[in-house]
């Protein structure tokens, strides 16, 4: 960052400290978005509060071979997945099977997508509450690291949080594009 | 006079695609090396994980602007001091709508994440005792 | 002669017909021997349990169930306690209701229950769960604690009860120093030294000097421990040895298990419990497998280093493990063609995990964590000494009691 963009943002955060954050946020990526060809801002999702915006471009989806099924290891999101891949089980890469619950707490990487060429933030969000699915299997661990590097790592339960930590399956949830790869890569 | 608007409209750009890009880096470094633990709307998980709405707050108590900057959450982000900085400034706007005064600048955050804080339960700075 | 008739009804006849009325056997329960320097745990995460088997026979001497429902942490073994204690999670209902966290305690002669401890902290799970729950001596058992809290709780054997949570946020696992004293692998790069009182209380923490980047090379959970010291073996293979007698932790000097060559050509440590150590030999036993960032958790085969000599001294073959995993399901004779066919031509996948034991002719357990079979080598020749089949279906750990 320079100075410039040190003071810039110091500028937008007193703006939008009275403008309302959101509607700041919303505003100036309309701007954007309309007025040049930046990079787009790719968390519009987790700020949109229910607007849906086109602003976060979806990864391409649905290609052939093994990277583009969400039952396979080889599937592109699945880069750093550890345990039983939820299409598998009754879910798909975004929905846990039936009767299971959604860990609230998780780990989030980057994949990137062969078909984009893009990086994409990747949530692995466990499913839990019933025992191991047992089906897809899959260990890949591309930018993993140890326990003490906690928020990149595969091994823990991260079911933590659910009403019952059982673990069934994992999700690759994208919550976002990603201007790079994450740093462990 | 034309040169001038173009300038202006040039200088105007730049601008707003700095503060856009360091908000979008903000945001994604948030996403990345947060959200994970404290959700992507920073509320945290009771009982699991903190929020971070209110975290502000520890910035009026002794030792609570050390502290924001030593917790291993924030000192052992893989990201480098000065995007760090920017990173947990934004988040104190963002969830707590209040900025650090001075904002943590890398040179700071450099201090003090040479020296993380280990024990975070008995080290959460706590209402200053005494009230001049 | 009235009283020798008499005698011999009593003394041969009687027992004859008491004798006949009397089953031929009688049920009755096992119990262990005096244990052995070659036993081990084998625990299952597809079984919930850890079976005991003995590297010298090869025979199952009995086992411990699990209630957890990811790996079974490995059973720990206080020999002067004559105790096995199995660290555990609980739903009320199975796999739901309300959770308990629990140290279990079994006589280690007749691995029956005799007794609880419990824990007021949730006990971390882990797939692999390295150094999540360890005896520090014969008194002190830690386990390691995620949430809420990174945290470790110590639990005090001799009073059978809790005593305190130490947290601990940034750092992770529970590496044994002395009775009274661990470490701990820090995301700073660091070693953090817990010493505790006489009464298990924490009384001081100590950071080493940073001797590793977590985002650039990590170190890896597996560890070997080396009596004070403890080895650390990177994802790019540099070998950390960390002495925790001091005040501050020392960390020596970085070697490298691979020259220019082998770097070169992609061989690199991983599995998922990959890293052992002889302390009376000073042998450092590495999985090693040709991979690319992000092979970290790929199994492989047995390299042997000298720790002193900071060099490779031998490599060890495996067998089999898939023959000696599927000969029991497909139901064919051991000894058959079948059975020889399947080791010749089914793929031998290397090892994740192994363990040795420590005393002077040790042997090397190693394992495969999707298969349910454990190889036994010499640990000083590498030679097979025999293969144990049907140990399970699938588990990343093994443990040496």
């Amino acid at each position: 960052m320079t100075r410039l963009d040190a003071w810039w943002e110091e500028r937008a955060r007193r703006l939008a400290r009275n403008a309302g954050r959101r509607t700041f946020l919303a505003r100036m990526g309309t701007l954007l978005v309309g007025g040049t060809a930046l990079p787009l801002l790719p968390v519009a999702r987790a700020y949109g509060e229910g607007k849906k915006s086109a602003r976060v471009p979806a990864p391409a989806e649905g290609f052939d071979g093994p990277a583009g099924d969400p039952k396979r290891c080889e599937y592109w999101r699945h880069c750093a997945i550890d345990g039983f891949a939820c299409a598998c089980c009754g879910g798909s890469a975004t929905t846990c099977p039936p009767g299971t619950e959604v860990s609230p707490v998780t780990w989030v990487g980057t994949c990137r997508n062969p078909a984009d060429g893009k990086d994409y933030l990747i949530s692995y969000n466990d499913c839990c509450g019933k025992a191991f699915c047992g089906r897809c299997p899959c260990n890949r661990n591309e930018g993993e690291r140890p326990d003490y590097h906690w928020y990149r790592n595969n091994d823990i339960n991260w079911c933590a949080g659910a009403r019952s930590q059982v673990y069934n399956c994992s999700l690759a949830v994208v919550i976002g594009q990603a201007t790079e790869a994450q740093p462990e890569k | 006079m034309k040169k001038a608007v173009v300038l202006t409209l040039f200088v105007g750009w730049i601008a707003i695609a700095s503060v856009s890009r360091a908000a979008e880096s903000n945001a994604e470094n948030y996403l990345l090396h947060c959200s994970g633990c404290h959700g992507a709307d920073g509320r945290g998980v009771p009982g699991v994980t903190p929020s971070l709405h209110g975290i502000a707050e520890l910035l009026e108590r002794p030792g609570g602007r050390a502290y924001l900057g030593r917790v291993p959450g924030v000192a052992q982000a893989a990201l480098d001091d000065r995007k760090l900085a920017a990173l947990l400034n934004w988040v104190l706007t963002e969830f707590s709508q209040h900025s650090a005064d001075p904002p943590y600048s890398g040179k700071e955050m450099h201090r003090l994440r040479k020296n993380p804080l280990r024990d975070t339960v008995s080290g959460r700075p706590t209402q200053a005792s005494t009230k001049e | 002669m009235q009283r020798i008739v008499l005698l011999a009804f009593v003394g041969i006849v009687f027992p004859l017909l008491v004798s006949a009325t009397d089953p031929i056997e009688k049920a009755s329960v096992a119990t262990l021997p005096e244990s052995g320097d070659h036993w081990v745990w084998v625990p299952d995460r597809i079984l919930q349990h850890s079976v005991l088997f003995d590297g010298d026979t090869g025979e199952a001497l009995g086992m411990l169930d699990s209630t957890s429902t990811l790996t079974p942490k490995t059973p720990l073994f206080s020999r002067t306690r004559g105790e096995f204690y199995s660290v555990d999670t609980a739903y009320t209902r199975g796999n739901r209701g309300s959770r308990i966290d629990f140290v279990s305690i079994y006589d280690a002669r007749t691995l029956g229950y005799e007794a609880e401890i419990l824990l007021p902290t949730q006990t971390g799970q882990s797939n692999s769960s390295h150094a999540y729950a360890e005896l520090l001596g014969d008194r002190f058992l830690a386990t390691f604690n995620q949430f809420p809290n990174v945290s470790v709780s110590i639990v005090d054997l001799e009073q059978r009860r809790f005593v305190e949570e130490i947290v601990m946020t940034g750092c992770a696992g529970v590496f044994p120093v002395g009775p009274r004293r661990f470490a701990a692998l820090c995301g700073d790069g660091t070693a953090l030294r817990v010493d505790l009182d006489a009464s298990g209380r924490k009384q001081s923490f100590s950071s080493s000097p940073k001797f590793f980047d977590a985002v650039t090379d990590p170190v890896a959970m597996s560890a070997g421990r080396d009596g004070t010291r403890w080895v650390f073996v990177s994802f790019s293979g540099q070998v950390h040895s960390v002495d925790f007698s001091t005040d501050p932790p020392t960390p020596t000097p970085g070697w490298s298990l691979l020259d220019d060559t082998l770097a070169r050509a992609g061989w690199r440590p991983g599995g998922l419990q990959h890293v052992a150590v002889h302390e009376p030999t000073q042998r450092l036993y590495v999985v090693m497998h040709q991979g690319e960032a992000g092979s970290h958790k790929k199994p492989g085969n047995i390299w042997v280093y000298d720790l002193n000599q900071k060099k490779r001294t031998d490599r060890f073959e495996l067998p089999n493990l898939t023959a000696a995993f599927l000969i029991p399901f497909a139901k064919v004779e051991p000894a058959g063609f079948v059975s020889r066919l399947m080791r010749w031509t089914l793929p031998s996948p290397g090892v994740h995990t192994i363990a040795v034991s420590a005393d002077a002719s040790p042997v090397l357990f190693a394992r495969n964590a999707e298969l349910g079979a454990v190889a036994v080598l010499d640990a000083l020749s590498g030679k097979t000494l025999r293969v144990i089949g049907e140990a399970g279906l699938a588990g990343p750990t093994l443990r040496v009691p």
